[in-house]
């Protein structure tokens, strides 16, 4: 299968006087329709990896291919006009407008990248509405949803482009863990539904037990990087949570 | 526009701010209209007084020296009436000038005028005058005289002749009484007062003697001839240019407009115009400075949706767009505000504020152009004021608000 994403060497240092590399040696790619866990302790560089990924951050070295393209040459706007066009984004603090209703956040995506809404994309929003839970709150204000309201609202708005790609950062992160628990099966089931390649930053493991594939960072550098996709529950376990971090956690 | 939408959505949100700066650059854009609407009153009024009545461009075979030494000090400004002296040589087959004249869209009043000075005696009196002779309608276009009789009739045909109020004052004649006039070519005739003027300018009411154009063109033995063509534009401040295409035309004769002789009037109007607009620029420079505090403050409020719309793929100059709407929305809705109460500051004095008599203390004269250049400044205004918010807002770094939540 091809890589539809393919990093190369990546590396990002920030800071000029004190430079700190926050990332260096990635070599990593995504096959189309995989759903993979980016998992690593803070500070570990998985947040920037994703950025870098979605195209909001560059990086200080190596190259980035989405689909065969090159982004590391492309200009800010094009930038903008490809990740409109082909990601989908399902951020931990939700971020949907307050100025717009339920509806029109969902809209936003297919106006920035192809003009005001057809009637039609009108009605694939309500089904995306529909398909993630919240029907009934179409019309909502979205500081008059919940937060887990508001997730699911942002993964339909995720969903509106219909994108190959959809790249989330602790998109349960501010959830409690009943809807953690619903918000992932969704991700899962829309991933399964659509083929749709998912890369998920979380620090919680039960996610990444719900993967494909997991991606461990330590220190900017990938630690490890296996499939989870088949494996019993039990092996699973092992290897996310090897012997140090059941040390860290006083069991051993 | 997905940018409009934004921006229109963001002052519909923030209430209570955007209401505050429409009423803040409203009143700014009243206070501009007021203005431009008083010193244009004002303006027009002088105007009015001055050229209103009066020729704007004079075309004459005379080389004449402007009357500077005579002009300073007096309040009034003094039209060249009485400075014209005699007038050497007269113009003659001038009445296909005229009609040419007539015919020529660019003057509403064309009159030929015999002038010269005279005096009149009376038992012992004996007073200077200035004798002027012309066709009476026509002139009319020009003096408005007829509306402004204080007694008697409006005519000059056969022997009869209509003489300011002062000079009739001061001769102590009324309607009906034989006048003597004569010329210092030592022609004098008899004439009937028909009636007394009052023009308003109290050289003219004190000196002018009014006839018909043969009388004095016999009077000064000008055989047919007349002394100048006295003209009048639509716009006065068009009567120089006027004049200079008439003088491409015809060389022959010497136009004169009313700019070149009031030199000092024009000196005072623009200088009253320019600290009018001194003022009207400061108002707009508060009106702008207050838009872009506002948007200032709103770049920062907002800062969440232009990091998470970056994300999701809006270009820098759409953030720009959407800053630079907010601007021009707020200059251009709060100018028409502003327009609307201008226009009620401006009646409402217009009306309630009157002197004793009944009189509006000022006048006022409002130009539809200004509502236009009102809003379109405003407009731009409220995009210039805009711009340093925009590109503030158009760097904001998406990665720095998706991280802090």
């Amino acid at each position: 299968m091809d890589k539809q994403i393919d990093l190369q060497d990546i590396s990002k240092v920030y800071g000029i006087k004190v430079p700190v590399k926050v990332l260096q040696d990635i070599h990593l790619s995504f096959q189309e329709g995989e759903y993979t866990a980016i998992i690593g302790q803070s500070g570990s560089g998985k947040s920037t990896l994703l950025n870098i990924i979605s195209t909001l951050d560059r990086p200080s070295g190596g190259s980035i291919k989405v689909e065969g393209k090159d982004l590391t040459t492309l200009s800010d706007n094009d930038l903008a006009k490809f990740r409109s066009e082909t990601m989908g984004f399902i951020f931990q603090f939700h971020y949907l407008l307050p100025e717009f209703n339920a509806l029109e956040n969902v809209l936003i995506p297919h106006w920035l990248a192809h003009g005001k809404p057809s009637a039609d994309t009108v009605d694939l929003a309500r089904e995306l509405i529909d398909r993630v839970g919240v029907s009934d709150r179409i019309y909502n204000k979205s500081t008059d949803l919940s937060g887990g309201q508001q997730q699911r609202i942002a993964i339909a708005r995720a969903l509106i482009n219909r994108p190959r790609i959809i790249l989330a950062d602790e998109p349960t992160g501010s959830l409690d863990s009943k809807t953690t628990v619903e918000v992932n099966k969704l991700l899962r089931e829309i991933n399964e539904e659509f083929s749709t390649t998912f890369i998920v930053v979380t620090h919680d493991r039960h996610i990444a037990a719900e993967c494909d594939r997991v991606v461990e960072l330590v220190d900017g550098r990938v630690e490890r990087d296996y499939l989870t996709k088949g494996v019993e529950i039990e092996e699973k376990w092992q290897d996310l949570c090897p012997d140090y971090c059941y040390r860290a956690r006083g069991i051993l | 526009m997905f940018e409009f939408q934004v921006a229109l959505r963001f002052l519909k949100e923030g209430r209570m701010q955007t209401l505050l700066i429409m009423v803040g650059i409203a009143i700014g854009i009243a206070v501009l209209i007021f203005l431009n609407a008083l010193i244009g009153g004002l303006q027009a009024d002088l105007l009015n007084s001055t050229v209103g009545s009066s020729p704007h461009i004079v075309g004459s075979t005379l080389q004449r020296e402007p009357p500077l030494q005579l002009a300073q000090g007096e309040s009034r400004v003094i039209t060249r009436e009485i400075f014209r002296g005699d007038q050497e040589r007269p113009l003659r087959n001038w009445s296909p000038l005229v009609e040419q004249l007539n015919n020529m869209e660019a003057f509403v009043a064309v009159s030929p005028v015999v002038e010269g000075s005279g005096f009149i005696t009376l038992g012992e009196a004996s007073l200077p005058v200035v004798v002027r002779g012309f066709p009476l309608e026509e002139a009319d276009d020009i003096y408005n005289i007829q509306e402004r009789m204080v007694e008697g009739e409006f005519a000059v045909e056969g022997n009869r002749v209509l003489i300011g109020k002062g000079l009739a004052q001061e001769l102590g004649v009324s309607t009906g009484n034989i006048l003597r006039l004569g010329t210092p070519q030592g022609i004098d005739r008899t004439f009937v007062l028909a009636g007394t003027f009052d023009l308003g300018t109290q050289v003219i009411n004190d000196s002018w003697v009014l006839l018909s154009l043969e009388k004095g063109q016999t009077l000064y033995n000008l055989e047919g001839g007349i002394n100048s063509i006295e003209l009048q534009v639509e716009d006065v401040f068009a009567a120089d240019g006027a004049a200079r295409s008439l003088k491409q035309s015809f060389p022959d004769l010497e136009w004169i407009s009313w700019q070149e002789e009031n030199a000092d009037l024009l000196s005072a109007l623009s200088s009253q115009s320019s600290s009018s607009y001194v003022i009207q620029a400061f108002i707009l420079l508060a009106v702008t400075m207050g838009i872009s505090s506002v948007l200032a403050v709103s770049a920062i409020q907002k800062s969440r949706q232009i990091g998470i719309l970056k994300a999701l793929g809006i270009t820098t100059s759409g953030v720009s767009r959407i800053f630079l709407i907010q601007g021009a929305l707020l200059g251009f809705a709060g100018s028409l505000l502003g327009s609307l109460m201008g226009t009620s500051l401006v009646w409402s004095f217009f009306y309630f504020v009157r002197t004793e008599t009944g009189e509006p203390l000022f006048p006022v004269s409002i130009s539809p152009g200004i509502f236009i250049f009102a809003v379109a400044v405003a407009t731009l205004a409220g995009m210039a004021a805009a711009s340093a918010p925009a590109r503030r807002a158009a760097r904001l770094n998406t990665i720095e608000v998706i991280k802090n939540g």
